[in-house]
């Protein structure tokens, strides 16, 4: 876990897990939010899964994309689970994060637990809307 | 003798942002100022917020006397909070989605919103239970509207009107059949149409082509454009531009408009002079249909920042009259298709700018524009070609000319919407005999 930005507001953790994601993408996702108003944290799972098949059947691959996830959901630690059960918002950054975002639920049952930016932003300018 | 009472079904309603919507808006407002009493049944204020984005300045335009009836709208497909999320959509999303798909076209042949049928027939016949309605308008898209207007029809004989606005079987885009006659939705739609008072479509080739495939009701199908909303957007006369000239676009900005070649002839214009130097292209509206921009439309604006084009995002319908008015020439950038219409060229003839027209020439909306004294067509949708639209566009913002404007004011009176809707309006007051 690394923290990525420091300033006030809500407390946000971002997952991403797919090895295709790239540190661009990932930037660009905190960044956008950053500008809605979410102190953010970054859960990278993406060394712990498995990248996928490429080349094999169709049902290999999908196996392998399934499973990928919840691969992942595993490499989450100490330090990254607590900041996850402690959350305002957590929110799966790409398709293999949301395992562990959905694994969430029972730990934190006060935050919001999102899939995609464009909900988490929504989340947050609507909490700033409301508590500005 | 007692006002009728209209009944009007739609899932876009304002606070909703979608394009539809200011169609709504008109339909409800000329009826209730025609004397009618109206009720419309609509989703949810929830809904938009979550799924298409609200406008919130949009629900003061609805007149005060129409009742507006709310109802909770399920859309499970786009629903991101992952807590209501099930082991198998998380463990096997495509698998969901799949049975998702099939489970919402169980009651009505139509994905995400089939499972709104029996809540929407619900709420028409409490409605009519209530005060008994003289005439149903349902309203597409989403189509499943129509089926709670069957509904009440067959339960208690209400007439019905189908306000299409575009196409149901139709890609207008490609001109392609999207479900052939003997299809779940043919079947369907062939039932709605034998039944109908009327079928309502935004332009006359849509219009035609549903005529081929049912001939029977061709006599009940009318033509009622979009058209400007008066009441929404003030008329500026405008000023001879010197120096840069500021393009703007006003519009979802979907996958199918023309976007690169927009910005690829714009770039050309401007790098060769054609459009003088310091001159500013800005994009105004939703990237994509929901509520937040569509990356790759994003990506395309922001490549281009550099050459003078900026996104200001959505622009509230409150705010619309500004916008026009801090152009000098606007950009219609569309999908093609012949029986492809646009909302927006309404308002861009209203607002009494040059126009450079990105769009197939096949599009229905050239017709629109025919009689346009001040429109810069591309001949292609190319970079180069639309290259040369913008120069005549910064061309014919250099001078104006009186005569010019008095004809393109005349050209904007036709298209007012409240005068598409008046002839409708009319004739369903001497059909319902109140």
């Amino acid at each position: 876990m690394s923290p990525v930005t420091d300033a006030p507001g809500t407390d946000v953790v971002l997952v991403v897990a797919d090895p295709r994601t790239s540190d661009d993408v990932v930037r660009a996702h905190t960044q956008s939010l950053a500008d809605a108003g979410g102190r953010v944290r970054l859960v990278d799972l993406r060394a712990a899964a498995p990248r996928e098949a490429t080349g094999r059947p169709l049902p290999v691959r999908a196996a392998r994309a399934v499973s990928a996830g919840w691969l992942a959901s595993r490499g989450v630690r100490g330090a990254d689970r607590a900041s996850i059960d402690r959350a305002d918002l957590v929110v799966a950054g790409d398709r293999f994060a949301i395992p562990t975002v959905w694994r969430a639920r029972r730990r934190n049952r006060a935050g919001a637990l999102v899939n995609g930016i464009p909900a988490a932003v929504g989340v947050l300018t609507r909490r700033q809307e409301e508590h500005p | 003798m007692t006002a009728p009472h209209l009944l009007y079904l739609a899932w876009g309603f304002p606070p909703s942002r979608a394009g539809g919507v200011y169609r709504a808006l008109a339909t409800v407002n000329a009826f209730a100022a025609a004397g009618w009493d109206v009720t419309v049944v609509t989703a949810d204020r929830d809904t938009f917020q979550r799924f298409t984005g609200a406008d919130h300045s949009l629900e003061a335009r609805v007149d005060p006397r129409v009742d507006v009836v709310r109802i909770p709208f399920s859309w499970p497909a786009q629903d991101a909070d992952v807590r209501t999320y099930s082991l198998l959509r998380v463990a096997l999303p495509p698998l969901w989605s799949r049975l998702r798909r099939r489970l919402d076209q169980v009651r009505f042949p139509e994905a995400s919103y089939g499972p709104w049928r029996r809540p929407l027939t619900a709420a028409a016949r409490a409605v009519h239970a209530r005060k008994p309605v003289d005439l149903t308008i349902a309203t597409a898209n989403p189509h499943v509207t129509f089926a709670a207007a069957l509904g009440l029809h067959r339960a208690a004989g209400v007439p019905f009107v189908m306000d299409y606005r575009d196409a149901w079987r139709l890609d207008v885009f490609t001109g392609s059949t999207t479900a052939g006659p003997g299809s779940r939705v043919g079947r369907w739609e062939r039932r709605l149409v034998s039944a109908a008072r009327e079928v309502w479509f935004v332009n006359d080739p849509i219009r035609a082509w549903h005529a081929e495939q049912y001939p029977a009701a061709a006599d009940r199908m009318h033509v009622v454009a979009n058209g400007w909303d008066p009441g929404l957007l003030e008329r500026v006369p405008r000023r001879a531009a010197e120096g840069p000239v500021r393009f703007a676009y006003l519009g979802t900005v979907t996958p199918k408009v023309p976007l690169a070649e927009l910005l690829e002839g714009w770039r050309t214009a401007v790098s060769d002079g054609r459009v003088p130097a310091g001159s500013t292209l800005t994009i105004g509206g939703h990237l994509g249909y929901f509520a937040v921009p569509q990356g790759r439309l994003a990506d395309l604006v922001r490549e281009s920042a550099d050459a003078g084009v900026s996104y200001v995002g959505a622009v509230p319908k409150a705010e619309v009259g500004a916008f026009y008015e801090s152009a000098d020439v606007l950009v219609l950038a569309l999908g093609s298709g012949r029986y492809v219409t646009s909302g927006k060229v309404y308002e861009y003839v209203a607002a009494g700018r040059p126009v450079v027209a990105v769009h197939d020439p096949q599009n229905a909306t050239t017709s629109v524009l025919a009689d346009h004294p001040l429109v810069a067509r591309a001949e292609r949708i190319d970079g180069p070609a639309v290259a040369d639209a913008l120069a005549e566009g910064a061309r014919m913002a250099r001078t104006v000319d009186p005569a010019v404007e008095a004809r393109v004011e005349a050209l904007a009176d036709s298209y007012r919407r409240d005068h598409q809707l008046e002839p409708r309006v009319a004739a369903l007051r001497e059909a319902v005999g109140r």
